[in-house]
């Protein structure tokens, strides 16, 4: 029910936010606004919090979960929060809106986003996924705007993206967008076997997982925001090298989620956090060239009403 | 006015109750009531509320079954006609439908009973007022056509409960006139369940005086006045006389209930 | 109708005054369109896609419709039913309340399971949502008939079946509509949730669809828009309904019961 919670939380922002939208931390504090509950893929962020790599960096930073439909963007933008962690879709979409977001960090260089579908599924490509029996997407979102764009829906079923697995379990004509690190998992440990294409291979690939802030807020504190970067990539190698601690303080934030799903998702993040040519130092760094082509492509499905240029810490 | 004469009719019910007993959820309504009334009769049941005087008038049409006692019409099935305290009409009905309504019930064939229920209508000053609705009739007509409804299909026994009591004054006394002249030129067997004493003397050949709890026969008054009883009839010393002695007769009950 | 017309001038006012406070308060308070446009924005924003809009509007209309249709008439039979049997009426009684308590947004995914994807579960939806004030205000005009007239029926030994077609199924209609009218906006948000969870949008989706892509595309006015949409449909759906019984109930010459909820 994202829906109605994204106007609530819109409306509530309203009411909160009062006059000014640039209203200034009074009290140095750096909220940084996730977009769902404790999970693995905020396990740097805990990870740095839990080894004090904020406080003994002077930062006072006050980690909030969010939930579904929480405006991250939104609430960034108007003050509610310092920094926010979004997909790179978003903030471009955003920003063709004249939300002034500027991209700080990606924790996951490669999008886990992809389509799941029965292993057993006989295809010869692609395509046939597009050709019959059904697909959960997001209506309006971006991939599925691309997969349209690519491929075209003939045939297939389209409906509506949700949290719940028994319809897929029980099709075997049936796909979904999935996070690799969470839909996979459940269906698997179903006892159904699965096999996700993930949009990256398909030639959609987003930064995901990134830490933006509004452009005022970075303009008037550039070296915060910089320390800021660092200690989160600190956290994050340090939840890559042993992530136990943050999985136990993530647990403690989010029980619906059990020991072994953190371990799994933690374990096949691993994969989509940083380049795989690259080093530890690139970890987090975003290439200009990627935000350009991404640009372009969202401009391509109609998603923006320009190119968009998002800029970068500088 | 034309009104049916009585010698085309089956004969009015007597009545005669004895030992007779009804409860509600174990608690007495009426204890051991004996009481019996003539063929023909015009009894008013006098009593403050609650002394199941009702409770009596349900029992007489069978819509209830006493605890013990016997209760005998002789004739036994002599066809009941019932106005209750509202006018109780279907409001989607015209005048016409609502007298209708028990003759459709008894299955009379349509042409007959429309036939029946036009005469009645008359019967009780409603002529031309057949196609009207009971939001268009004011509260004495819609009364006088649930008088109607329950003449239809000749009841030899007439069941009234506290028809009158929620019009005014004027047109209550013309309604009473109005019932009396009915049920006298039927020769009905009429049961009237009031607690005006005006009423009661209005209406009657005999008054009886319930208790306000048990339900017992606390007073049994013949009213020799003579028929019909206008308004002026009430200044008669004789009349003033009863209404003295049941106003006697109901006044300590109220001061002790 | 002249009487309901001139009903309509307050709420159009008020409606007038809040939209125009609303676009001078924003601008005063400086929030900016994206966290919430400014009520001419959103009109030009419907204006500039009611083809969608109105499109959008008509399936969901539909669904809502025929779903409140089918509760009228599923929740019309089961009230007749109930109010047959004392036994029957408290055995099934906590099941309605079961149904007029859940939030349609939790059975909506079993829904899927049910019926699978598409309009019939679209409409199950509005008719799940719409089924209870129906049933329950139903069974209360059916048992509430006069009871002086369901003794009269008695005397003339009239049998239940007579009672009921006769007595206690007109005396109900008043109930009914008013369960009815209250139904009728309920079927538009049940159609709305039913789309969110179990629609298909291949061949364009309702406006729950329309909704939730403009959230995901950031169209904030859009979504605004989608959801004055909706609300109007809701009206619609009241007023009309509103209408219907005050002319059935003109013509059977019954007085009109008013509802606090509707």
């Amino acid at each position: 029910m994202n829906r109605w919670f994204f106007v609530v939380g819109l409306l509530t922002l309203i009411l909160t936010t009062g006059c000014d939208s640039n209203k200034e931390h009074e009290s140095g504090q750096l909220r940084i606004q996730f977009d769902w509950v404790p999970e693995p893929e905020f396990g740097g962020y805990y990870a740095a919090e839990l080894m004090g790599l904020f406080s003994a960096r002077n930062l006072a930073v006050d980690l909030r979960p969010g939930a579904a439909g929480t405006p991250v963007i939104q609430m960034v933008a108007s003050g509610q929060a310092e920094l926010g962690v979004a997909g790179a879709d978003d903030l471009l979409i955003a920003k063709s809106h004249g939300i002034d977001v500027v991209p700080v960090f990606a924790a996951f260089h490669d999008c886990p986003l992809g389509l799941m579908i029965h292993a057993e599924r006989k295809i010869n490509g692609v395509e046939d996924l597009f050709k019959n029996g059904t697909l959960a997407m997001t209506p309006g979102s971006a991939p599925t705007r691309f997969l349209e764009k690519r491929y075209g829906y003939h045939g297939v079923k389209l409906v509506p993206y949700g949290n719940n697995l028994a319809t897929f379990m029980s099709d075997p004509l049936f796909g979904q967008q999935c996070f690799i690190t969470s839909e996979p998992v459940a269906a698997e440990r179903g006892g159904v076997k699965v096999r996700v294409i993930l949009f990256k291979d398909l030639g959609y690939n987003p930064y995901a997982g990134v830490l933006f802030t509004r452009r005022a807020f970075l303009e008037k504190h550039p070296d915060e925001i910089r320390t800021l970067v660092a200690a989160v990539k600190e956290g994050w190698l340090a939840y890559q090298s042993d992530p136990e601690p943050a999985i136990a303080r993530m647990m403690s934030l989010n029980s619906t989620m059990s020991l072994e799903t953190f371990r799994t998702a933690t374990q096949i993040q691993q994969d989509y956090l940083w380049p795989q040519a690259g080093g530890h130092e690139t970890f987090g760094t975003m290439e200009a060239s990627r935000w350009d082509s991404l640009s372009k492509t969202l401009n391509e499905l109609g998603m923006t009403s320009a190119p968009t240029a998002i800029g970068s810490l500088p | 006015m034309q009104p049916t004469p009585s010698a085309t009719l089956p004969p009015a019910p007597g009545i005669r109750m004895q030992n007779l007993c009804q409860a509600f959820d174990g608690r007495p309504i009426i204890q051991d009531l004996d009481l019996e009334i003539k063929p023909g009769e015009f009894l008013v049941l006098l009593g403050p509320s609650g002394c199941g005087k009702s409770t009596l008038l349900r029992l007489i049409a069978g819509l209830s079954e006493p605890v013990s006692g016997e209760l005998i019409l002789h004739p036994s099935d002599p066809g009941i006609g019932f106005v209750f305290q509202d006018a109780s009409l279907l409001p989607w009905r015209t005048a016409l439908g609502n007298v209708l309504l028990p003759l459709e019930l008894d299955g009379v064939p349509f042409a007959l009973a429309r036939k029946e229920a036009l005469r009645l209508l008359q019967d009780v000053g409603l002529a031309g007022f057949d196609g009207h609705f009971p939001d268009a009739l004011s509260g004495g007509m819609r009364m006088r056509v649930s008088i109607a409804r329950a003449l239809a299909g000749n009841p030899r026994l007439l069941l009234l409960d506290e028809p009158f009591a929620a019009l005014d004054e004027v047109t209550r006394t013309r309604l009473d006139q109005h019932l009396g002249e009915l049920t006298r030129s039927r020769g009905t067997t009429t049961l009237f369940v009031t607690h005006s004493i005006q009423e009661a003397l209005a209406l009657a050949d005999r008054i009886v005086v319930l208790s306000p709890r048990g339900g017992q026969v606390l007073h049994d008054q013949a009213v020799p006045l003579d028929w019909p009883r206008t308004a002026s009839h009430r200044q008669d010393p004789a009349w003033q006389a009863l209404a003295r002695k049941l106003t006697e007769c109901l006044e300590p009950t109220e001061v002790n209930p | 109708m002249s009487r309901s017309l001139r009903d309509l001038y307050p709420p159009l006012i008020l409606l007038l005054i809040l939209g125009l406070s609303a676009e001078l308060g924003l601008d005063l308070a400086g929030v900016p369109a994206y966290l919430c446009p400014r009520p001419s924005e959103v009109i030009r924003t419907a204006w500039r896609h009611q083809e969608a809009l109105r499109e959008a509007l008509g399936r969901t209309g539909l669904a809502a419709l025929t779903g409140l249709l089918g509760s009228a008439l599923g929740g019309g039979l089961l009230a007749l039913t109930l109010s047959l049997n004392a036994w029957v009426r408290k055995a099934v009684y906590p099941l309605m309340v079961f149904f007029q308590t859940v939030p349609i947004v939790a059975i909506a995914p079993m829904m899927v399971i049910w019926v699978g994807y598409g309009r019939p579960a679209v409409i199950l939806s509005a008719l799940i949502v719409s089924l209870s004030p129906i049933v329950a205000n139903s069974l209360q005009g059916l048992l509430s008939a006069d009871p002086a007239l369901v003794d009269l029926f008695r005397m003339k030994r009239a049998s239940s079946l007579r009672i009921l077609l006769k007595l206690r199924i007109p005396s109900a209609i008043p109930q009914f509509l008013t369960g009815l009218r209250i139904a009728a906006g309920l079927s538009v948000i049940g159609a709305i949730v039913g789309e969110f969870v179990a629609d298909t949008f291949d061949g364009g989706g309702g406006i729950g669809t329309l909704i939730e892509s403009s959230i995901k595309e950031q169209e904030t006015p859009l979504v605004f828009a989608a959801l004055m949409g909706s609300t109007l449909l809701g009206l619609t759906f009241f007023v009309a309904v509103g209408g219907l019984s005050h002319l059935a109930l003109r013509h059977l010459h019954i007085a009109e019961t008013r509802s606090s909820q509707g």
